[in-house]
């Protein structure tokens, strides 16, 4: 379990650069920030994973619930969410700006329209 | 006891009340008269500097904490989020407040159509600053970063009409938030090994434990991801592509706050809790900073000189200094930090009223291109006069604050064995504010040949020149789009000038309006800041003993981690010896600085030594063309960056 999450951590962050590295067309290169953010996210989680853990809710249990999953690193990927879907809309709505006013997507070419 | 108690409300007020005025601002603000929206950001802009000025003499001494909703640790064990206030902390919070300030007042003629958010956004913005500079909590810190980061895109792009600035705000966006994930990837490795979030309880677990693999990558997760807002390099390509093409209002809080707020973290966390490591780590770290920190130092000051693109060349001078800042950080001694925290609000002061400065002649001239505005900056004395202040106050002219800090820093070199940093110090500040003297030599005295420095290179690292000068056109016409819907303020003869402006460059002194006041005094305003903080004795010494208590890990985990409730004891904190303010040799230094950027100016603008400067533009061709602003390229250089630092932190720290 453990070496499994932490290798789709280093898979979805790498291909995720990869892909923005890479990007020939504006959109595509947002999707890709946003994969190697849920990198992250994958991350925080399997820190707090606690095998044979609940769920962190501890309202209406049994006296002796056993080990509870972190609750803690839960409500940081949750933050991460957060802060990672402003980042997108704003990127998005940037990407939208551009191509309005160059009427192109492809990073390239839009840094040949500066010239 | 009463100082405590009435204290301690303003510390989460401080950041409250921007942030309740910035979302009371984007909802009742189409309400208000364009005025009224006005005066009421300037007005929370300003308290909420009050607030951090407070904070700042309240806290000299003995740190403040602040736990929210009363979450005290029981038995040392941190359960709540705490706010740890410190004078540096507090100084840096009010340093944005100042710059906040003014570039809201600077916004009052610079924009047509603030419909309330962008006022809203710097409000955010400045809270955001705030929050990061107070905070004692590591994921805190994390989103005050993001909240920082995510307003600077917002604005960077804001009221484009231009592909440029939409770019710039695009490659900022992408790099930084990589950044953002890397450092939220080091606070949960750091989790993973402490099970905590608190700087002073991750510090007291790591304190005295020999680094293991986990700790290294932390570190390095960490601070890399807080040197690409520092831009430092390699992580420093996206800055020249953000703040060259910013709005001019925009470039003062960047330059002025936001990346320095990126060695803030680094220091806050290397002094709360990286610098407790067992194995002695100090002197390797420090090499490892100071490598750095030269090599940003001399590359901003190398490409500072080749711009001509006014935005761009403060965009190099403004990291050239983030070099700077990383030496006197990077020494890791209270005096080196002292240092660099006077040049902090010396510089950043100074460089704001540059772009302030630069902004009155983009709107009154429609470039900010140096060789086509050689020769025009008649009609503009005053801006020019701000301009020449501010590029020999760049080079620490006595006895502005920079002065005194460049004093401190040069002593703490000295002190810890490093006298040559002095000659890297004195090397790329001439060579950066010679740059900034070279363009206002030739716009305000025209001399200097109206050709390009370098022909045979076209415009290799300035690809937006041409295109970033039709948006500053764009720019100014939105400015000038309603000017009668405003209040006239002293300028009963309309809007700023422009709609008759004369796009070839003649005849144009004679019809222009007035420059509107409200553009041309924040920047002297903020210059006379400097100026008197310079006069003011003792502020070495209060700058020394603010680093000392920011440096010292033993009393801030101890203050944080009490559980009783009252004062905090002042004891351990280390008393710096107060130094001959700006003894002779320190002036004589400064002085020699001031006239070796007058002689690179000097240089740079003689007709004769063309050859030189060919030879110079050759030789630094392959820099620039490594600017090339493809967004590709800059997240190759962050991860690569990232690898060589996760590298040299496993050489420091094992």
């Amino acid at each position: 379990m453990s070496v499994l999450a932490y290798g789709v951590v280093a898979w979805l962050f790498l291909v995720g650069i990869y892909g923005v590295v890479t990007s020939r067309n504006l959109i595509h290169m947002v999707v890709c920030l946003s994969v190697a953010q849920s990198a992250t996210d994958v991350l925080l989680l399997e820190i707090g994973y606690r095998t044979g853990g609940h769920a962190p809710v501890f309202v209406s249990l049994p006296t002796h619930p056993g080990p509870a999953v972190d609750a803690v690193m839960q409500a940081l990927a949750l933050t991460d969410v957060v802060v990672g879907a402003a980042v997108t809309a704003l990127l998005l709505a940037l990407v939208v700006q551009v191509h309005k006013r160059a009427g192109t997507l492809d990073p390239d070419a839009l840094r040949a329209t500066r010239d | 006891m009463d100082l405590v108690v009435s204290t301690s409300a303003v510390i989460p007020a401080s950041v409250v009340v921007p942030l309740a005025a910035a979302a009371l601002m984007v909802g009742f603000s189409r309400f208000l008269p364009r005025w009224a929206r006005d005066l009421i950001a300037i007005a929370v802009a300003l308290a909420t500097t009050a607030l951090t000025l407070i904070l700042m003499a309240a806290s000299a001494g003995h740190p403040m904490i602040y736990w929210f909703s009363g979450w005290r640790p029981s038995a040392g064990m941190v359960i709540g989020i705490d706010y740890a206030v410190g004078p540096l902390g507090a100084g840096m919070a009010s340093l944005a407040g100042v710059l906040a300030s003014a570039a809201l007042v600077y916004c009052w003629r610079y924009f047509d159509s603030a419909r309330g958010r962008h006022h809203a956004l710097v409000l955010i913005f400045l809270a955001a600053s705030v929050d990061f500079c107070l905070t004692g909590d590591l994921f805190n810190l994390f989103v005050a970063f993001e909240l920082v980061a995510v307003t600077a895109f917002a604005l960077t792009g804001y009221n484009a009409g231009h592909p440029a600035p939409l770019q710039g705000a695009i490659n900022f966006a992408v790099t930084n938030s990589l950044g953002g994930m890397s450092v939220l990837m080091g606070v949960g490795f750091l989790y993973a090994r402490t099970g905590s979030l608190n700087l002073a309880q991750i510090g007291q677990a790591l304190s005295g434990r020999h680094p293991d693999g986990l700790i290294v990558v932390a570190f390095a997760l960490l601070t890399g991801g807080f040197l690409v807002k520092a831009a430092v390099v390699p992580f420093h390509f996206w800055l020249p592509d953000a703040y060259g093409s910013a709005p001019i209002p925009v470039c003062v809080l960047f330059a002025g706050v936001m990346s320095e707020l990126g060695l803030f973290a680094v220091i806050r966390v290397w002094d709360t809790v990286f610098s407790g490591l067992a194995g002695g780590s100090g002197p390797r770290m420090r090499a490892v900073l100071l490598g750095l920190g030269i090599l940003t130092a001399v590359v901003g000051a190398v490409m500072a000189l080749a711009q001509i693109h006014l935005k761009r060349m403060l965009a190099f001078v403004t990291m050239s200094h983030m070099g700077i800042y990383l030496i006197g950080v990077g020494l890791l001694t209270p005096l080196g930090l002292a240092g660099a925290s006077l040049l902090v609000i010396g510089d950043g002061l100074a460089k704001s009223a540059l772009f302030l400065g630069v902004g009155v002649v983009q709107h009154q001239r429609a470039s900010v291109s140096e060789i086509k505005l050689r020769g025009r900056g008649r009609g503009l004395a005053v801006t020019g006069v701000t301009i020449m202040l501010g590029a020999l106050v760049l080079a620490d002219l006595p006895p502005y604050v920079s002065s005194a800090g460049h004093a401190l820093l040069v002593k703490a070199a000295e002190q810890a064995g490093l006298p040559w940093l002095e000659i890297v110090i004195a090397l790329s500040v001439s060579l950066s504010s010679g740059a900034v003297l070279r363009a206002a030599g030739r716009i305000w005295l025209g001399w200097g040949s109206s050709q390009s420095p370098r022909p045979d290179t076209g415009t290799a690292d300035d690809p937006g020149e041409e295109a970033k000068d039709r948006s500053d056109t764009a720019n100014s016409a939105n400015a000038e789009g309603a000017p009668g819907t405003q209040e006239s303020i002293g300028s009963t003869d309309g809007g700023p000038a422009g709609a008759d402006r004369d796009q070839d460059g003649r005849e144009w002194s004679g019809r222009l309006r007035r420059v509107p006041l409200t553009m041309l005094l924040p920047p002297l305003a903020l210059l006379a800041i400097g100026l008197g903080l310079g006069l003011t004795s003792g502020v070495e010494e209060h700058a020394a003993a603010a680093a000392a208590a920011f440096s010292d890990r033993a009393a801030y985990a101890t203050a944080v981690l009490r559980t009783h409730v009252g004062p905090v004891p002042t004891g351990g904190r280390v008393v710096v010896p107060a130094s001959p303010a700006a003894s002779a040799g320190g002036v004589l230094t400064d002085l020699g600085q001031v006239l070796a950027a007058l002689c690179v100016a000097g240089i740079a603008l003689d007709r004769r030594a063309v050859g030189l400067r060919r030879a110079l533009a050759a030789g630094t061709g392959w820099l620039r063309r490594l600017h090339s602003g493809l967004v590709g390229d800059q997240v190759t250089w962050l991860v690569a960056g990232l690898a060589l630092l996760a590298a040299l932190s496993e050489a420091a720290l094992h």
